[in-house]
């Protein structure tokens, strides 16, 4: 899967799911704590089901650094796929 | 169908949980360490009383066995509705008298066992918001015994991660319980001198030993979508030992 495909899914699901605006989310917009997308930690669980799911890649336990932004998402799922 | 998912089934309370969700409709996955033979008995039993399910080897206190335990069995059945974490060692001495080997395996596989397979079957039961979690504790998470220091802490943290994941997961449709049996007729108890069985059976007021089948009634009867609104809860079945 092209890594565009892959990120334009994660977006599909963040907005469609978590309740986000697609047009206030880029790529690389920081999607948790005080950024303008403000998702939480539950929220975050929906992403890795998500991915589990969609990408068969489990993200349990991984550290937070990759859930910064659809772009390090999306990095991690082609490192681990 | 359903599956249910049942660690360290291949005897005791786990052989008797895997045979009663059987017959509740349930295809059973038996998990096992060693006990191959075991393991396949438990499975021949559940396909003469008209069920299914297979047998499956993983040690659950080791993470990477654990991953790929569930990912085999939901891409085998699409799907897991009930995980009982139940396998467990006891590793009784005193305090002076306990060796650090024996307390890293009671905790690598009597609690972060029930922590790994909580978080891979988690993962698969929140895609599908729904799902039920049973951790079998013991009488022992609350109840102070000399020389259970070890198996005490070990099932009072089983009580608590309980508590904690109902919390975490209940707006998810997952439901986490425990079961806490008191002293149940298993081999660890068959291997008691009989003056030690007195001594027990002294101190428990409906004055016997528990049988695995009414732990299994138990956690059938917690997995039913009749009780569904019971989580966070631990389940004491001790014949009144803790009273």
């Amino acid at each position: 899967m092209a890594d565009n495909e892959m990120k334009a899914k994660l977006k599909d699901f963040i907005c469609s799911t978590l309740g986000v605006e697609a047009d206030v989310l880029e790529y690389d917009t920081e999607l948790f704590g005080d950024s303008s997308i403000g998702l939480d930690s539950v929220d975050s669980l929906e992403i890795i089901s998500y991915v589990d799911g969609e990408f068969g890649v489990d993200m349990t336990g991984v550290d937070k650094e990759n859930f910064l932004s659809i772009d390090t998402i999306a990095a991690y799922i082609t490192a681990n796929k | 169908m359903k599956v249910a998912l049942i660690t360290g089934a291949s005897r005791g309370i786990g052989r008797a949980c895997a045979v009663r969700l059987a017959k509740d409709g349930f295809t059973v996955v038996i998990n096992y360490s060693r006990s191959e033979e075991e393991a396949n008995k438990v499975l021949e039993q559940i396909r003469s009383d008209g069920g299914d399910g297979m047998i499956y080897k993983a040690d659950v206190s080791d993470p990477a066995q654990v991953k790929q335990m569930v990912r085999d069995v939901d891409k085998k059945y699409g799907q897991i509705d009930v995980l009982v974490n139940n396998a467990g060692i006891v590793r009784d001495s005193y305090l002076l008298m306990m060796n650090n080997d024996d307390l890293d395996k009671c905790f690598d596989l009597n609690v972060k066992g029930y922590f790994y397979c909580a978080q891979q079957v988690g993962l698969k039961m929140f895609r599908r918001k729904q799902g039920v979690i049973i951790n079998m504790s013991s009488v022992s998470g609350e109840l102070a015994l000399a020389g259970q220091s070890v198996y005490s802490a070990a099932k009072g943290a089983v009580n608590s991660l309980t508590r904690v994941l109902a919390k975490e997961l209940g707006a998810k449709g997952i439901r986490v319980n425990a079961v806490a049996p008191g002293f149940i007729e298993t081999e660890m108890i068959n291997a008691l001198s009989d003056e030690k069985k007195e001594e027990y059976l002294k101190e428990i007021p409906l004055g016997r030993f528990g049988k695995a089948e009414e732990v299994a009634a138990v956690v059938s009867m917690l997995t039913k979508d009749e009780l569904s609104y019971i989580t966070g809860q631990v389940i004491t079945m001790d014949g009144g030992i803790s009273l």
